[in-house]
């Protein structure tokens, strides 16, 4: 940003920043978090940010506020550590710096910064458990097998280097376990539990993970039928088994409410290649699916390329009525509707689906 | 300053509004009232794109053409209209909530149907 630039912002700012204060709403919120961001004021625009979550929780535009101004903390974080990397390498800056790459997803710089970490400290199961994670992230979004292995790989280095420590036997075991090979698990599980005989929540995931049919062992095929699958063999955490016991119980419910409103024709939540639908609409194959995804993505470029950010929020109108589409994080949200229908208050449901399915699997209906 | 410009000049003074241009489905610039910094055979382009691919995926749909089009983004809003053989871009500030300034981007869209018609 220029000189002129940056006066303009700042004039822009003393005019904003009373206009929050005395008219709260997400747009103002909005309108102020990113002038602090443009200004490179990353505390300010996190504080402003996580007041307008609080006021406005189910602001999908606040949230992302939010999510960039972390991301401008975190730069700034790694930066510094960067710096003190150069002054004193020693595994506890590697460490920080690893998880910071790895919060920001820079999976680049990450795998950069173990190399690194190895060549200085090759006995140190750090750099592994560091790497064993991040493929472990990559693998829990994509779930391609090639990932999966990686990730067991860099673990089971770690666990070699360091076989007393929890932490990556842990992620080890819990990964195995996960992609179906079990016995494997077991295995881990049990050294862990005689290296940590009172933790309570492995006490119970080893109760939950005995009781788990075995499998062949061959883990690089069941790394393969988890990527054909999509999802996991076996659920995680008590909170994530319960999601996965009925996985668009919850998303299919809302569809419906939302269908059953006046002037609402249908209705999608999708997800990656997952969509669940509700109301007059054809199955999977049905026209709409590919309208909602195409215009979404288009609606996305022009946002981007225009400087505008993200596209929250799309809508098309004409004798077909409109059809109101909601984007958030990986997850998208649509319906028609009527003309004269209340599309504020649908484009409000919508957002509410959208930052529910965030966190949540949907599955194909 | 023609009718078009007339029309486009006086939507810009509302305040929400950051910017207007018309354009034609493949790109060109028919008139522009831009803020310094956004180059208009960009929006042109981009706009006409977008347009032009909603109403091809609504044809496939057998749904109908797409009459406007509206896109609220992190940093601002913009409306597009479909007119007669072109359409009329308007972006508006991030601040704009609810309708905003509906009624004023209709009847300039309006206006300029009765434009195109007369010439």
């Amino acid at each position: 940003m220029h000189l002129l630039q940056r006066m303009k912002a700042w004039r822009e700012l003393r005019r904003l920043e009373p206009l929050a204060a005395s008219r709260p709403c997400p747009e103002t919120f909005c309108a102020l978090g990113r002038l602090y961001l443009d200004l490179g004021l990353y505390d300010k625009a996190v504080d402003l940010a996580e007041a307008g979550v609080e006021q406005f929780s189910r602001s999908i535009e606040l949230r992302g506020l939010l999510g960039d101004a972390r991301q401008g903390q975190l730069a700034i974080r790694v930066e510094a550590l960067r710096a003190e990397l150069t002054r004193s390498p020693n595994p506890a800056v590697f460490a920080a710096l690893a998880d910071a790459h790895a919060e920001s997803e820079d999976f680049d710089a990450l795998r950069e910064l173990c190399r690194g970490w190895r060549a200085q400290s090759p006995d140190d199961a750090g750099s592994w458990l560091a790497l064993g994670q991040a493929h472990l992230a990559i693998f829990c979004r994509c779930f391609t097998a090639n990932d999966g292995h990686d990730a067991l790989e860099c673990l089971s280095r770690a666990v070699d280097l360091a076989p007393d420590a929890p932490t990556p036997r842990r992620l080890l075991g819990e990964h195995l376990y996960r992609i179906g090979a079990v016995s494997d698990a077991l295995c881990h599980l049990h050294v862990l539990r005689e290296l940590t005989p009172d933790d309570e929540d492995l006490a119970q995931l080893l109760g939950y993970v005995s009781e788990l049919p075995r499998d062949s062992g061959d883990v690089d095929a069941l790394l393969r039928a988890v990527e054909r699958r999509g999802s996991w063999i076996h659920p995680g955490s008590v909170e994530e088994r319960r999601h996965e016991a009925c996985p668009v119980a919850a998303a299919q419910a809302c569809l419906s409410a939302l269908v059953a409103r006046d002037g609402v024709i249908k209705a999608t939540l999708i997800r990656g290649s997952k969509a669940a639908v509700s109301g007059v609409i054809a199955g999977g194959r049905d026209p709409f699916l590919k309208l909602v995804r195409a215009s979404a993505k288009a609606a996305h470029g022009f946002a981007r390329r225009l400087g505008m950010g993200r596209a929250a929020k799309t809508t098309l109108e004409g004798e077909f009525g409109r059809v109101c589409i909601c984007v958030y994080g990986d997850a998208l949200a649509a319906a028609q509707v009527r003309s004269g229908a209340d599309v504020a208050g649908v484009l409000e449901a919508l957002q509410d689906l959208v930052l529910d399915a965030a966190g949540e699997e949907v599955a194909a209906s | 300053m023609n009718t078009i410009q007339a029309a486009l000049r006086g939507l810009c003074e509302h305040s929400e509004v950051g910017g207007a241009a018309v354009v034609t489905p493949d790109g060109l610039v028919a008139a522009s009232e831009l803020v310094e910094g956004l180059a208009a055979d960009v929006v042109a382009g981009l706009a006409s794109y977008l347009m032009v691919s909603a109403d091809r995926s609504l044809g496939e749909g057998h749904y109908g053409a797409c009459e406007r089009l509206t896109i609220e983004a992190e940093r601002g809003k913009v409306v597009l209209v479909a007119l007669a053989d072109s359409y009329l871009v308007v972006l508006l500030n991030a601040l704009t909530s609810g309708q905003g300034p509906n009624a004023a981007i209709d009847a300039v869209a309006a206006r300029l149907r009765g434009a195109a018609r007369l010439s």
